[in-house]
């Protein structure tokens, strides 16, 4: 999944892709991926999001929580850019209690109607589910997270010293939304009472003049595979260096195989992995 | 596709399981020989499971306690290469060192999220004669002892079952072990929920202690004869 874009008219204009791949481990025991990745594109802005179902055996249907996850997400922000007002104003005013809440609302209102006549006793935990989303825009990034997985940015270290003869740029790679320390594999979830109050929303404002990072967000079956946490953000650096020096194609060629050997050798489990970057002229 | 993976280097999860036994006095006889053969015979079931889930390495190690505590296997043991050898009984309950020296162990696991929780299985007869409520602070101070699965099998009707309830946090999770068919399969049981602990759970789920499916814990039937 690709989209080229211009900077145009002075607006901003936003590339993205992604993937995701059922894990080796689930592959082996028959389990469906429970992971859910959405990239939807208007002309004006890229929201992008992934979730990781819980899979469980206390949350069968946790694929299904996770793609009504994906789907909130974009469903409550395309609300605020087609409501009235200034969308980077909304998103400031409403980051921290109303836009939470509406993906909560939201994703329980969906998941109780997906169950309908199920014979099984209905209950959110059946759909249990994390989510991670981004909010390109012109002028502004907005992130949001509840339980596991990353959102990172990556952008090139400025020197003064001949950057381009390298055959690797440096990159500075950190977390948009630092992570919790945890332990084992107990996550935040969609399915918990008040769900809202542990997602964490962060905006960055963008200038004009500025070049925006690249983003990546990945569910944590992938950053799972990886030794340390300096060799996930790696992963990041490798990513921005990639789609420089051999374009996004080569990504878009590559990326589902690279995801499914990353399951193999690390975590086994399911991995949704996507990557936003400002178009250049020229792209 | 390209040859080398975006990322630094990748490895599966490890997952520590630890027994730890009880090697006092009452022991001796046929509690701690049917110990030690219910141990041995399932170490091929744990090697089939990590067979099965190769993202999940499995290391073993085992500790023991009587008139005091100490090491009985030591090192982390894949279990591909784990073989188990027979434990002695003499001596006192020291239940609590036990613990301390379990939690001493899981302090020095790193904090990163690239382990999975622990599982302990504690196996006695009786009840702690030292400072039981110690060893157990220390061990529920460590982050890794706090979420780590802990199971306790009671040998036997003199068993403190409070104390493992402490231990456990769970009282489906002190399996009473009336006779020795019920203790061999509840180490058989015991030593295959690594399959299970490594999925995720929600925050506040509390319906499944510690993700152990407690469906599939053995239970005593009309056919199962004797008691110690």
């Amino acid at each position: 999944m690709m989209e080229s874009g211009k900077r145009k008219n002075g607006k901003r204009r936003w590339i993205s892709t992604g993937s995701r791949v059922q894990g080796a481990s689930h592959i082996r025991n028959g389990q469906p991926c429970q992971d859910a990745l959405s990239i939807k594109r208007d002309k004006d802005y890229h929201v992008i999001s992934v979730s990781d179902g819980h899979g469980s055996s206390q949350c069968p249907y946790s694929d299904e929580g996770a793609k009504a996850a994906v789907e909130v997400a974009y469903f409550v922000f395309d609300s605020i850019f087609k409501g009235r007002g200034d969308p980077f104003q909304n998103f400031v005013a409403n980051k921290d209690i109303w836009i939470p809440k509406q993906i909560e609302q939201n994703w329980k209102s969906m998941v109780t109607l997906i169950h309908g006549t199920r014979p099984v006793p209905f209950s959110y935990e059946l759909y249990g589910a994390t989510l991670l989303t981004l909010v390109v825009a012109n002028d502004f990034i907005f992130a949001l997270q509840l339980g596991d997985g990353d959102i990172l940015s990556i952008e090139p270290i400025s020197t003064d010293g001949n950057q381009e003869d390298e055959s690797q740029k440096k990159t500075q790679v950190d977390w948009v939304i630092p992570p919790d320390i945890r332990i084992g594999s107990e996550t935040e979830s969609l399915c918990q009472t008040d769900a809202w109050q542990y997602m964490k929303a962060r905006i960055i404002p963008l200038g004009p003049e500025d070049t925006a990072p690249m983003f990546l967000l990945s569910t944590d079956g992938y950053a799972n595979s990886f030794n340390s946490n300096e060799g996930f953000k790696q992963a990041g650096a490798d990513f921005y260096n990639l789609w420089e020096e051999e374009g996004l194609s080569f990504i878009d060629d590559n990326l589902e195989g690279w995801l499914m050997e990353s399951s193999a050798q690390g975590s086994g489990d399911d991995i949704a992995v996507a990557l936003v970057k400002e178009a250049v002229v020229g792209n | 596709m390209a040859k080398h993976l975006p990322g630094g280097e990748m490895s599966s999860r490890i997952l520590d399981f630890i027994w730890i036994a009880d090697c006092s006095g009452s022991m001796q006889g046929e509690k701690i020989q049917t110990l030690n053969y219910a141990i041995r015979q399932t170490i091929p079931d744990m090697q089939k499971e990590a067979d099965a889930n190769p993202n999940a390495r499995v290391m073993v190690r085992a500790l023991k306690f009587s008139d005091g505590a100490q090491w009985h296997i030591p090192s982390a043991t894949p279990v591909d290469q784990f073989s188990w050898v027979d434990l002695q009984a003499g001596g006192v309950t020291s239940m609590g060192m036990a613990l301390d020296m379990v939690a001493t162990e899981l302090r020095s696991f790193p904090t990163d999220t690239k382990r999975l929780p622990p599982v302990l299985v504690l196996l006695t007869d009786g009840q702690p004669t030292d400072d039981f409520k110690k060893g157990l602070d220390d061990l529920m101070g460590t982050p890794w002892g706090k979420k780590a699965v802990r199971i306790a099998i009671a040998i036997g009707k003199d068993t403190d079952i409070a104390v493992l309830e402490q231990f456990t946090g769970n009282r489906e999770l002190v399996l009473e072990a009336k006779n020795p068919q019920l203790l061999i399969q509840f180490i058989k049981w015991a030593s295959t929920v690594v399959k299970t602990v490594s999925s995720p759970r929600a925050g506040d789920d509390d319906s499944s202690p510690s993700g152990v499916d407690l469906n599939t814990v053995p239970v005593l039937t009309d056919d199962d004869d004797g008691i110690w």
